[in-house]
């Protein structure tokens, strides 16, 4: 779980986007947009080998969420 | 599916792209964009300047500009023209073919082939490959391949994922047979299942255009488009490019027994400069072996994409050298394909405005 939040933090390449934890509701973070939820299935993709869905993004409101629906793909 | 093609080339490619300029800038009221997010997308995505048609502007107004280019400048005989395809998604009617209307507007010969063929971004590579098989029959011995598409016509304008980077265009690939024993090389994949991935719902029989058609709704990401307007699932699609086109070059590479390193350019179809960037770096090229510049300065105008960044990116160099070059397109069907083959020498490649 930090390697994903350490990379879900990445993601937003910006030094004021910190201290995320599991329960972040990601789509408040400052800057958080269909870009950012595009790199997101990149970071899946490659780091995990899964394809994330934008319904999938859609349905999720914590990292977390995101975090188990791509373990469960696994 | 691999096929291999022998003796054929290309001698000529001239671009047609509109005169119109549209930037990033003066659309963004259309799209809730957060300034901070608009800059993003346009240095990661390419989001800067495109061309698209005025009004009323067709594929085929583009591709009779371009030959009458070609014709006027002794380029090209009206008489030696054997086979005219034309691959387009945006035909000027559903009958008669296109391909017909342009051959009867400059009064060409009854004794030849022509074809209209609808085909996206893989459009320029499925192209080609029809022109090497005509080739193989006596009577052919030279073919003009274009590819033209006003897809601006069809996003609409509030749609942020197609609208910011669709652009027009239309290319024009004199193919002919060749003396020199080259062998070309490709790799053609289809899959149907996901055939809805890229996709217009209305203008066909399925669903005729109507008033109904026409309404502008809101998607559930805030989208605004009709059901006359194309529509991309963009993560299904992003993640096909991924996913799909990396093993194809890969496995191409291996049938046609060549590294990377033996090949000069990769010239890949333009969706936007993130993904050909993932691409490059999925495929451990260096960058600057796959240009991805042609969204950003000209916009992404579906199958004419490869030939414009050939024209764009290639210029003088394939007149006066010879370079091999990965071509890939990936896209509407979903169909990806890509071949392998030596290009140069040609006797023009160059581009104007329409």
């Amino acid at each position: 779980m930090d390697k994903f939040i350490e990379k879900f933090t990445e993601l937003f390449d910006n030094a004021d986007i910190k201290d995320l934890n599991e329960s972040t509701h990601f789509k408040e973070i400052d800057g958080w947009c269909s870009l950012i939820a595009l790199f997101l299935i990149s970071m899946a993709d490659e780091e995990y080998n899964v394809s994330l869905k934008r319904d999938d993004i859609l349905k999720a409101s914590t990292i977390g969420d995101i975090y188990h629906i791509i373990q469960n793909m696994t | 599916m691999n096929l291999t093609f022998k003796n054929k080339e290309i001698t000529g490619i001239l671009t047609v792209l509109p005169s119109k300029e549209v930037r990033f800038e003066d659309e963004m009221e259309n799209y809730p964009f957060s300034v901070e997010t608009s800059l993003k997308l346009k240095t990661i995505m390419g989001f800067e300047k495109r061309r698209i048609v005025e009004d009323g502007v067709c594929a085929s107004d583009l591709c009779i500009f371009g030959l009458s280019y070609l014709f006027d400048n002794k380029l090209l005989n009206k008489e030696d023209i054997d086979a005219l395809i034309l691959v387009t998604q945006t035909p000027d009617y559903i009958v008669p073919p296109t391909s017909n209307i342009i051959q009867g507007r400059f009064g060409l010969k009854e004794d030849m082939i022509c074809m209209d063929i609808n085909q996206g971004c893989t459009g320029f590579v499925l192209g080609l490959m029809q022109a090497f098989l005509l080739l193989d029959q006596e009577s052919i011995h030279k073919v003009v391949l274009m590819n033209a598409d006003v897809l601006s016509r069809k996003v609409s304008r509030k749609d942020r994922n197609s609208n910011p980077l669709i652009g027009d265009g239309a290319s024009i690939t004199i193919v002919e047979r060749s003396e020199i024993n080259n062998m070309i090389y490709a790799n053609i994949k289809m899959d149907g299942k996901r055939a809805f991935a890229i996709h217009i719902p209305a203008g066909g029989a399925r669903k005729p255009s109507c008033p109904e058609t026409a309404i502008v709704e809101m998607d559930d990401i805030g989208n605004m488009r009709s059901q006359d307007n194309l529509v991309m699932k963009g993560d299904e699609v992003f993640l096909f490019a991924q996913k799909d086109v990396p093993p194809m070059i890969v496995s191409l590479l291996d049938f046609s027994n060549q590294t990377k390193d033996m090949v000069d350019y990769f010239m890949f179809h333009q969706p936007n400069k993130f993904m050909l960037n993932k691409l490059a770096d999925k495929l451990g090229i260096p960058r600057d072996k796959m240009p991805s510049n042609v969204v950003e300065n000209l916009g992404n105008s579906s199958g004419v994409s490869i030939p414009i960044s050939m024209t764009y990116n290639l210029g003088n160099r394939l007149i006066n050298e010879r370079l091999n070059l990965c071509l890939a397109g990936f896209g509407a069907g979903l169909n990806w394909a890509s071949m392998i083959l030596e290009v140069g020498n040609l006797n023009f490649n160059g581009m104007i405005f329409f």
